[in-house]
């Protein structure tokens, strides 16, 4: 009995909301206003046009098109859009939010509360920045591979996340965390457009330019696409959410190590005994420890990292074999790691930006709520001093077997 | 009075309404989900609210608390014997002082079916229907709940038996599909605002095992009596359990402050739900089953409420009372203007009535260790129970013979 009243009423037969009578908003794209507090950027998805595989075209994508509206807040955004659509415009469906690099450097905790709040939007929707407006980048990059642009970025920080560790992988809710505890800030994926042809002998590719945008649609290449330009760093100061620094890919991965976070990704070091020469050290695990102790006003943490890597390459196939040149070039690789290590953290502590988490650790060191509170850790986290104990187990570091002799 | 007008009188007095018998492991479950089901309600926020980090170490002591409640229940349902539970309060504490006990109890209950049905309406229309009219939400649970009532205690018992491992299964995948954001560091600091809070906490706080009455309430109708210390402390224990896990859940994955500004949080956390790409934004089946939790808990407080009114009126059904009861709690769950407003109300209704509840029960047996009302009930059930075996008793008309013609009625 209680399941058909409960049918009625759950199905959706009450208040329905018709799938075809939507806007589905896969990307939002949020800025500063220039009217009006926001701008609000939608890529609205056009699912008959995904099923021709149509995967390229103006305006980003062929399987979405975009709609630009300023407004006073995200709801009243959505509604402008309404208002240009033929349907509703929803954001049930979205899958990243990207702010622009000023609305970021200001406060982006303008656009959170409505996530907390109203139904459509989730809360493990992805959050990231874009360098300048996220308008104009939502509008200009091309989907190559993907028939949705949003499937194209979700895949693209996922992987730059799982794969190489040079990206956060940071949704609505944990800014929403960092908002209310003040134990740990967020940082989210930093993007830019580029061509997809990278520069050639320190000259920028021209895709912009007629030429090269020809030559690019005749190879069927796409003229800009997203590129992964590392993190961007936000502190929360006072009711605000701002975006403060940026970290590159390699620091970005460094942070990512520190957090826990890391699984897999790559680091080049200088070959011992020749600083000419290079390798590439591929993470297949890392464990990291996080001890920390509180001295009076002193800080102290201890960052226990223990990592195995292969070396997969080199730039030299003339190399020592001993295991003299093999404990050489473990050592090489831990002094590089540490040393990357302590200067992002460095940077953070510099950006007064927990974005490590550090402070989920330290309150384990408090027993109530006031003393927490009364520590203050947001003011104690620039001073507090980091060391490392950084240990590598190099595998497979190219020299258990012997380079074949040509007969 | 001869004899036998004494026995009919005592018969009268002394006999209640007959439901049917509820095994131990149905009484359990019925017990775990009138205490336990408030996790889908309010609860988490609202405690969470007052005593950060440390709110399930509030409930842990406040459980603590509750068990010596239902240890002075549970002494006072063997000094009083199978016999019905207001008759046994009415033995303890006097016809007057035990009516108007009695009544408080079920004051108690009618509040928290109604207040309970609201703020799980309420929770249902923010989280899941927005557009849905609430007291249609309040009519469909309340007319589920008390048709589960309608049909009997057992039918109310199997219900309990057949939904729970559904809820608990649902629990269980919220907390595992939600994993990626679990951070039991989020625990920190694991005291809250402080011992001497979660302690003072606690003492206002145990009123939400008041429903651990109920193990008095249903004692005449345990199919063995013997077995109702071991299940009602084992329902305790559970509903205990779990209303801690939950908390934890809440509070590890929605770290404090951030919890306390969700009415209903597991509903929040159900909305984070991520089993795969396709396998996402499931938020509706969990609540749904939860439907069924909030519909076992309101048929299990008014078949309670049913129980004590035809006790306390002596009749021997109680099926003319259901439609006003249903009324009565339906007026009830639609007056508070908000959810917010019902669940103030309803954390009042257990931290008064419900610490009385749980209280009443250690001062019950108490008076009846004081007053020697052990030899009495057992007296009087040696009497009840002859009287039963004759063959002139019918348990559907004990009133009747307690006033034949030309009789006095005692």
């Amino acid at each position: 009995m209680l399941a058909a009243f409960l049918g009625a009423g759950i199905c959706g037969c009450y208040g329905r909301h018709e799938l075809e009578q939507l806007s589905l908003v896969t990307i939002l794209g949020v800025d500063k206003g220039t009217h009006r507090k926001l701008l609000a950027t939608a890529a609205i998805a056009l699912p008959r046009k995904m099923r021709s595989g149509d995967t390229m075209g103006s305006g980003g994508t062929s399987t979405s098109f975009i709609v630009s509206v300023e407004c006073d807040s995200l709801l009243d955004g959505l509604g402008r859009m309404t208002t240009m659509t033929s349907r509703r415009v929803t954001t049930a469906h979205t899958q990243v939010v990207i702010l622009g690099e000023d609305l970021a450097k200001e406060d982006a905790g303008v656009i959170l509360d409505v996530f907390s709040r109203n139904l459509e939007f989730r809360r493990n929707t992805l959050v990231a920045v874009c360098q300048g407006s996220a308008s104009e980048f939502i509008r200009n990059f091309s989907v190559p591979e993907e028939t949705e642009p949003s499937d194209y970025l979700v895949k693209l920080i996922d992987s730059c996340h799982q794969e190489l560790g040079i990206c956060p992988f940071t949704s609505v809710y944990d800014f929403l965390v960092a908002y209310g505890t003040g134990q740990i800030e967020p940082w989210t994926p930093y993007l830019s457009l580029t061509s997809p042809i990278e520069s050639i002998g320190g000259q920028p590719e021209e895709a912009d330019s007629g030429e090269g945008q020809q030559e690019s649609k005749a190879g069927d290449t796409p003229d800009k696409i997203i590129k992964l330009a590392g993190s961007a760093v936000f502190k929360k100061r006072g009711p605000k959410m701002q975006m403060v620094g940026t970290l590159d890919p390699i620091e970005t991965m460094a942070a990512n190590i520190l957090s826990g976070n890391f699984s897999r990704g790559f680091l080049s070091i200088v070959m011992p005994r020749a600083p000419q020469r290079m390798a590439a050290l591929v993470f297949q695990h890392c464990s990291v420890t996080r001890k920390t102790s509180i001295d009076g006003d002193r800080l102290n943490v201890t960052f226990k990292v223990r990592l195995t890597a292969s070396m997969e390459e080199t730039t030299a196939r003339e190399i020592e074999l001993s295991l003299g040149y093999h404990s050489e070039i473990v050592e090489q690789a831990e002094r590089t790691l540490e040393s990357l290590l302590s200067s992002v953290f460095t940077k953070l502590t510099a950006m007064e930006s927990d974005i490590l988490g550090l402070g989920m650790t330290i309150h384990g060191h408090f027993r109530t709520w006031p003393q927490w509170k009364e520590f203050d850790w947001p003011s104690k986290f620039r001073h507090t001093v980091a060391t490392y104990d950084v240990k590598m187990f190099v595998f497979t570091s190219g020299y258990a077997d012997s380079p074949p002799t040509p007969e | 009075m001869n004899p036998s007008g004494e026995r009919k009188a005592l018969a009268s007095q002394f006999d209640v309404i007959k439901l049917g018998h509820l095994d131990s492991d149905q009484f359990t479950v019925i017990l775990g989900f009138l205490i336990a089901t408030k996790v889908f309600l309010t609860l988490p926020s609202y405690i969470t609210k007052r005593i950060g980090t440390g709110a399930w170490l509030t409930i842990a002591f406040s459980g603590v608390l509750a068990a010596v409640g239902l240890w002075g229940w549970v002494g006072w349902c063997k000094a009083t014997g199978n016999l019905g539970f207001v008759p046994s309060v009415r033995l303890t504490l006097g016809r007057v002082m035990g009516d108007l006990t009695v009544l408080a109890v079920t004051v108690y209950f009618v509040l928290v079916t109604s207040f309970s049905v609201r703020v799980f309406a309420g929770g249902a229309v923010i989280g899941l229907l927005p557009e849905f009219p609430i007291e249609i939400l309040i009519v469909i649970v309340v007319i589920s709940s008390i048709y589960a009532a309608w049909l009997g205690l057992e039918t109310v018992a199997r219900a309990a038996i057949f939904f729970y491992p559904l809820i608990v299964l649902t629990i269980v995948i919220v907390g595992l599909g939600s994993y990626r954001i679990f951070d039991i560091r989020h625990l920190h600091p694991v005291l809250g605002m402080g011992f001497p809070s979660i302690l003072r906490e606690a003492a206002v706080q145990f009123g939400i095992y008041g429903g651990i009455a109920m193990a008095a309430i249903f004692k005449s109708y345990l199919r063995n009596p013997d077995q109702l210390p071991k299940a009602a402390f084992t329902g305790l224990s559970v509903a205990t359990l779990f209303m801690m896990a939950s908390v934890i859940l809440v509070s590890a994955i929605l770290p404090y402050p951030e919890n306390t500004r969700h009415v209903i949080a597991l509903g929040v956390i159900a909305r984070t739900v991520y089993l795969g790409r396709f396998l996402q934004k499931i938020e509706a089946l969990f609540t749904f089953t939860w439907f069924f939790a909030s519909a076992v808990h309101a048929s299990t407080c008014y078949m309670v409420t049913l129980v004590l009114l035809c006790q306390l009126m002596n009749t021997r059904t109680y099926r003319p009372l259901v439609p006003g009861v249903g009324l009565l709690t339906f007026g009830i769950a639609a007056l508070p203007t908000s959810i917010h407003a019902a669940g103030r109300l309803l954390s009042a209704v257990y931290t008064y009535l419900g610490s009385f509840s749980v209280v009443l029960g250690p001062v019950l047996y108490l008076v009846a260790k004081v007053r020697g009302t052990e030899k009495a009930a057992a007296r009087i059930s040696q009497t009840l129970g002859a009287l039963i075996q004759s063959p002139e008793y019918s348990e559907d008309t004990p009133g009747q013979l307690s006033r034949p013609q030309g009789e006095e009625q005692p």
